[in-house]
């Protein structure tokens, strides 16, 4: 089967010494929840921006669904950055109109159902919502469409613990069994129920790239724990 | 998806712009109705008041042209290369698309902004008093600036479509040099907003230099031709047949540089520009 995501000795050099990623290699199948860890500086959003075709390689090949990233990959791909990438002056309705105008797989009645359940006002201006409320409208957005490949760049690091529950929850039912996400965090113990698989990712190279099931039976420990014994200070 | 970037992006500009230039012509229309509109300029004391009005109406002027193409530039920056640009990078879209949707934008309101400049500009200065000087020496006036010879047939819709066709290709040329100094800003490694400062007085510079070499070529830059409303062999000065030579020289410069800079551009857009 054709991997979902395909990255072949890719490299991102931000200054003559610096490589954020370094001949990196990883290859994921379709129909998981992946877990993209590692410490600060790793190269988890290096990478994810590449992906995402907002920043370009010095080095290596990126296939999307068997194509480089462009125009095609763009409509498979659901991106939550880890900012806040919307324009603050509209209403939460103008961003679903916006979504809606542009992505053909964003399903609208979707997005206000979960906005309902939220208790978010689809009048309200972006501007005047708190961080976190615009944290999971931005959520709400990349969820409502039905997309081949999720990736969610620190999606619950600014949120209560309540709503934290509730995004995750959403990430689970709103994604068909068909499609990935890439889920990058530092809040191992809170999404380690819900990965399949675990990338551990170190100085931009990966480390460890292993299904759940295989970390608790072959290293008898939780990620949470395996996480901390790979990346010790 | 190029007619739907066109509408977000006009839709953005459109929110400051309308707001800009009705203030613009609400003060024309201010200036007009208390001041040149009641000003005769027969005496000393009315004529300083007029000269201070004028005054008062070009900063006006000038800051709704600047105010213009401040807001051109920060949607441009805004959408492309701050945080939002994280999704406007990811829409379904060639960064051609978004280029050529930001070109057109800027350009309708960079044309608009000259229009609604000539517009406000008539509202103040022809008043009755200055219409009824016109129509009574209409031939003299028009003889004095050039309406002569080969220019004599030179109707007003022929000029308003000259002066529209330079204003869209001006409008255009500064737009894209706004585009280009904020593209290479973006190949700086810090105080990106600054390297695009530094990008635009450097394009601004060198297009004036071959501006200026350009038409000092042509031999249009000698300006003691205009102080003296004479050539130095005697010969009658045209105002026309000049600002004719001026604003077609402009015009083409303007279009080789834009269409340079629009090049230069996309292809930075395409293979160099990482976001921050």
């Amino acid at each position: 089967m054709k991997p979902i995501l395909e990255c072949q000795g890719l490299s991102k050099r931000y200054s003559s010494s610096f490589y954020a990623l370094n001949n990196l290699n990883l290859a994921l199948e379709k129909g998981q929840i992946v877990g993209l860890l590692g410490p600060n500086g790793s190269g988890k959003t290096t990478l994810i921006k590449l992906i995402n075709d907002c920043l370009h390689p010095t080095q290596g090949t990126i296939l999307i669904d068997g194509m480089e990233p462009g125009v095609a990959t763009k409509k498979l791909i659901s991106y939550l950055p880890e900012r806040t990438c919307l324009d603050l002056s509209m209403k939460v309705k103008d961003v679903i109109a916006y979504y809606a105008d542009f992505y053909e797989n964003f399903v609208t009645e979707r997005a206000y159902q979960m906005l309902q359940d939220l208790e978010i006002n689809p009048n309200a201006r972006l501007k005047s919502l708190s961080k976190g409320t615009k944290e999971k409208v931005q959520l709400i957005l990349i969820m409502s469409r039905d997309a081949k490949l999720y990736i969610l760049d620190e999606p619950i690091g600014g949120v209560d613990p309540a709503a934290r529950d509730y995004i995750l929850h959403t990430i689970l039912n709103n994604y068909n069994e068909e499609a990935t996400i890439l889920l990058s965090t530092h809040l191992i113990q809170d999404i380690e129920n819900i990965l399949d698989r675990v990338v551990f990712i170190r100085q931009g190279q990966v480390v460890l790239n292993q299904t759940v099931d295989e970390i608790r039976t072959q290293h008898g420990k939780s990620v949470d724990s395996l996480f901390r014994e790979v990346f010790r200070c | 998806m190029l007619g739907k970037l066109l509408k977000y992006d006009m839709k953005s500009l459109n929110r400051f712009l309308i707001v800009l230039h009705t203030f613009l012509l609400l003060s024309a229309l201010g200036i007009r109705i208390f001041l040149t509109g009641r000003i005769f300029a027969d005496n000393t004391a009315e004529g300083t008041i007029l000269g201070l009005s004028f005054l008062l109406y070009i900063l006006v002027i000038t800051a709704a042209n600047f105010g213009t193409f401040i807001v051109i530039a920060v949607r441009f920056y805004k959408n492309l290369y701050s945080d939002e640009g994280y999704l406007t990078h990811t829409l379904p879209a060639t960064k051609g698309a978004h280029l050529l949707s930001k070109t057109i934008s800027g350009t309708i309101w960079g044309t608009l902004d000259m229009i609604l400049m000539g517009l406000s500009i008539y509202i103040v200065v022809a008043t009755p008093f200055v219409m009824d000087v016109y129509h009574a020496h209409r031939a003299e006036i028009l003889t004095e600036f050039g309406f002569i010879g080969r220019y004599a047939d030179l109707t007003f819709p022929k000029i308003l479509l000259f002066l529209l066709i330079f204003s869209i290709i001006c409008a255009f040329s500064s737009c894209i040099t706004i585009y280009a100094s904020v593209v290479l800003g973006q190949l700086f490694s810090g105080h990106r907003i600054l390297g695009a400062v530094v990008s635009y007085f450097a394009i601004s510079t060198i297009v004036s230099i071959l501006s200026f070499i350009s038409l000092a070529v042509l031999g249009l830059s000698t300006s003691k031709d205009l102080i003296y409303m004479r050539s130095a062999a005697g010969e009658p000065f045209n105002f026309v047949a000049y600002m004719a030579g001026v604003l077609g020289l402009s015009t083409l410069l303007a279009l080789i540089v834009g269409i340079i800079l629009y090049i230069l551009t996309y292809v930075l857009m395409n293979q160099k520009i990482d976001l921050a």
